[in-house]
């Protein structure tokens, strides 16, 4: 069995990833799922340090299944917005959409 | 004995560098659609993860629910739009360096657990579904609600009525 130490690490690196991603990106869709890859990383630290102990894995359960839920439901409603933005300006890139609003 | 664990670890070494490879791709990759169809790996990547730490039945929810749903309408929805050439902002090593710093900053909140065993244990569902009815009842009816209120949203969306 590998020490939660390693489960940890896979997750900070997948957390790194996500926020280079986020940072130098401008498509609103690459900006969503590189959102994605940070939710996963949080996922794993959750039931990560949910493994500590027997009395904390049910909620670690319990909160993973809500999160999961609601991520879901966000894609959605993210990409529904995405499809429509470039339905309009005919492009992804958030900083033209962020010039031409109003 | 010894060689389920050491194919536990095996399974874990490869799972993690599949996870850390898809993520790396999805930035990187040029095409979107190549990107999300990474994000599908990871996301499979992290549902073994979550088996090998005894949660297999967040492993199965992630499975259908996160890639089998979300990151297939995700593709779906990349395909029917038209690929447009991406632009990046020229902020590199500053993103490299926050990268690294969030990195650090987690490892230094979460040193103190690096010798811990995982406890793998059996929930059983009845037990899971008692917690959320009786502990997390507010918890799940704002999800209820939430997913409702997406669900409008995104008709409302798809229809163009805003």
């Amino acid at each position: 069995m590998m020490s939660l130490f390693w489960y940890i690490a896979v997750a900070l690196l997948l957390a790194g990833i996500g926020v280079y991603g986020l940072l130098t990106r401008r498509n609103l869709i690459r900006i969503l799922i590189t959102v994605e890859i940070m939710f996963n990383a949080a996922l794993l630290l959750l039931l990560t340090m949910a493994s500590i102990s027997a009395a904390y894995k049910p909620t670690g359960i319990v909160l993973a299944l809500l999160a999961i839920s609601l991520a879901s439901a966000e894609v959605g409603v993210v990409v529904s917005i995405a499809i429509l933005m470039f339905r309009l300006k005919r492009s992804l890139d958030v900083y033209e959409i962020m010039e031409s609003r109003g | 004995m010894s060689l389920s664990i050491d194919l536990t670890s095996l399974a874990f070494l490869l799972t993690s560098a599949l996870a850390i490879i898809s993520a790396a791709l999805v930035v990187t990759h040029r095409s979107l659609v190549y990107a999300a169809f990474f994000l599908d790996i990871l996301g499979t990547a992290n549902a073994i993860l979550f088996a090998l730490l005894g949660y297999p039945l967040v492993a199965v929810f992630q499975l259908t629910v996160y890639v089998g749903s979300a990151i297939t309408f995700i593709l779906f929805s990349i395909v029917m739009l038209k690929e447009v050439p991406e632009t990046t902002v020229p902020i590199r090593e500053f993103a490299l360096l926050t990268a690294a710093l969030t990195v650090v900053a987690l490892a230094g909140v979460f040193y103190s657990v690096n010798v811990v065993e995982p406890v793998v244990e059996t929930i059983e569902i009845s037990t899971l579904t008692d917690l959320v009815v009786r502990k997390y009842w507010f918890a799940l009816l704002l999800s209820i609600v939430s997913m409702a209120t997406t669900l409008i949203e995104a008709i409302t969306l798809a229809r163009r009525e805003v």
